[in-house]
C-alpha cells in the first residue's frame, strides 16, 4: 500500500507541510489542498477518521491544533495509515520534545526530515521508531559537524 | 508596521480585555489611549506590543473599533463598508481580524445572517491576497480570521447553552473564520485541544508574522572529547567486523606497537654497541644475532 500525499493542516486551514509521493503538476497540488481544506478542518471530532474522496480515501487524523492528512487507493487499509500517521507523531515528539504547531512551523526541516526516513515513495520503510531517530541524530551531528568546520 | 490586527465588536464585548489578557496592553496604557481618543472606543490604535515565542520575537499593532450598538444592522452596515473598494488598503495591511459577539445578545439566526458576510468577507481575503502575491503555491490568506464570543450576561455569570454553543461554532467554521468561546476555561482535551483564551494566544503564536525577528540558537561549542567522538563514530564501517575477529585485531595491534618500540630500542643499543667494535668478524657475527633476535618480535 502507498500514501499518495501527506498533509498536514491547521485549525484555520493553513498548511503546514505537504509531501508528495505522486507526480502531480503545481496545478493540480493546489487544487487538491484547497479541496483537503475546506472539507476537514470542518469536521467534528466524532466524525469518521477515513472519507471517500474521489478515486481514492483520505484519512486523517487531529492532534491538538493540526490534522494530519493523507490519501491512499481505496483497496488500501486505513488502519495501517493511521498507525503511520501516529507513529510519525509519536517520532516527531520525540525528536522535538513534545512538539507543537510551532515547532512545525519555524523548524519543519526536522519534520521533513523524519518523515523521509520514516516513508519512501509513499511507504513506510522503517517501523523502529528507535531506528528512524538514531539517523536523524546523526545527521544532525553530521550537520553541526560541517557547520564547525566552516 | 506589517503585523497589524483589526479588532472590532458591539459595545461592551470585552474588546479591551482582550487587548489586556491577549495582547498584554497595560490598564493604564489603555486608559491614556482611550482619554486621548475622547472615552471612545472607536478607532483605537495600539503600536509597538511586544510578541514573543520560542522562535521569533516580533511587534504587533492593534487596530479597535466599536459598532455603534450591538443591532445585527449595525454589524451589517459596518460588514458591508468593510468589503467595499474603499476600504482595501486596510484589508492588505492587516493580518488578523477578530470580532467580538455577546452569545446572550445574538441568537442562532442572527449568526447565520452574518455568517453569509462573513463567508464573502473570507474569500475576499483570499482572493485580494492570492492577486497581489507574487508566489504561484499561494491559496489563501496569510492571516487569521476569528470570531470571539463572550458571555456578557449581566444577571450573574449563567452559561450559555452548549446546544447553542456548538450551532454557532459550525455556522461560522463553515465561513472560513474560526470560533473562540472567550470565557470558556476548559482544560486541555484528549485531542490536545485547548479553549478560550488560551486558543487565542495558540493562533496569534502560530501565524507567521510578515515582519519578524527569527531567535537562532547558536551551535554549542563542542568540547574536543565530543568531537573526537563523533569523527570515531563517523569513522565506522558501515559492515561491523564479527567481535572475536575485532577483538583480536586490537589485541594483535597494540602487541605490534610494543614490538615495534622494543624492536627500535634493540636497534639503538645494538648501533651504539657496534661503534666500540674494532674488529669486522665481531661486528658481524654481533649483528647476526641481533637479527636472529629481532626476529621474534616481526
Amino acid at each position: 500500500m502507498a500514501i499518495k500525499y501527506l498533509i498536514l493542516l491547521s485549525r484555520q486551514g493553513k498548511v503546514r507541510l505537504t509531501k508528495w509521493y505522486i507526480t502531480l503538476s503545481q496545478k493540480e497540488k493546489q487544487r487538491i489542498v484547497r479541496e483537503v481544506a475546506a472539507m476537514i478542518p470542518l469536521r467534528k471530532p466524532k466524525m469518521c477518521n477515513v472519507i471517500e474522496h474521489k478515486d481514492s480515501k483520505i484519512i486523517y487524523r487531529r492532534y491538538a491544533s493540526l490534522f494530519f492528512i493523507c490519501s491512499v487507493d481505496n483497496d488500501d487499509n486505513e488502519l495501517i495509515t493511521l498507525d503511520i500517521i501516529q507513529r510519525y507523531v509519536e517520532i516527531m515528539d520525540k525528536s522535538y520534545g513534545n512538539v507543537c504547531e510551532l515547532d512545525i512551523i519555524f523548524n519543519f526541516q526536522t519534520a521533513y526530515h523524519v518523515l523521509d526516513e520514516l516513508i519512501i515513495d509513499g511507504v513506510i520503510q522503517e517501523s523502529s521508531a528507535s531506528e528512524v531517530l538514531k539517523k536523524v541524530a546523526q545527521q544532525d551531528q553530521l550537520e553541526s559537524g560541517e557547520s564547525l568546520q566552516r | 508596521m506589517k503585523n497589524q490586527i483589526l479588532l472590532v465588536g458591539a459595545p461592551h464585548t470585552n474588546k479591551l480585555t482582550i487587548a489586556n489578557e491577549v495582547f498584554n496592553v497595560s490598564q493604564s496604557s489603555l486608559k491614556c489611549i482611550i482619554d486621548s481618543n475622547n472615552g471612545s472606543h472607536a478607532g483605537l490604535t495600539i503600536e509597538g506590543l511586544p510578541h514573543e515565542t520560542k522562535y521569533y520575537t516580533t511587534e504587533l499593532g492593534l487596530f479597535i473599533d466599536e459598532l455603534e450598538d450591538d443591532s445585527l444592522e449595525k454589524f451589517e452596515i459596518w460588514l458591508n463598508d468593510f468589503k467595499s473598494d474603499d476600504v482595501k488598503e486596510l484589508r492588505d495591511f492587516i493580518q488578523g481580524i477578530v470580532f467580538t459577539i455577546d452569545l446572550n445578545a445574538s441568537s442562532v439566526e442572527d449568526i447565520d445572517k452574518i455568517a453569509q458576510h462573513l463567508e464573502q468577507l473570507s474569500t475576499q481575503f483570499d482572493d485580494e491576497f492570492i492577486e497581489s502575491s507574487n508566489k504561484q503555491d499561494i491559496f489563501q490568506w496569510d492571516g487569521f480570521k476569528i470570531v470571539v464570543g463572550v458571555n456578557k450576561n449581566k444577571t450573574g455569570e449563567s452559561p450559555i447553552d452548549d446546544e447553542k454553543l456548538l450551532e454557532i461554532e459550525d455556522t461560522i467554521l463553515s465561513t472560513g473564520f474560526e470560533f473562540i468561546n472567550y470565557n470558556d476555561t476548559r482544560e486541555t482535551n484528549e485531542f490536545g485541544d485547548v479553549f478560550g483564551k488560551e486558543r487565542f494566544v495558540d493562533i496569534i503564536e502560530n501565524t507567521e508574522w510578515r515582519e519578524l525577528d527569527r531567535i537562532f540558537k547558536p551551535m554549542a561549542a563542542k568540547s574536543k572529547e565530543e568531537e573526537e567522538k563523533t569523527r570515531k563514530e563517523l569513522a565506522t564501517p558501515l559492515i561491523p567486523k564479527d567481535k572475536e575477529e575485532s577483538k583480536d585485531s586490537e589485541e594483535d595491534k597494540l602487541k605490534s606497537i610494543e614490538n615495534m618500540d622494543v624492536i627500535l630500542k634493540k636497534l639503538n643499543i645494538a648501533r651504539d654497541a657496534v661503534k666500540d667494535m674494532k674488529s669486522e668478524e665481531q661486528k658481524m657475527e654481533y649483528v647476526d644475532n641481533v637479527l636472529k633476535d629481532m626476529f621474534k618480535y616481526i
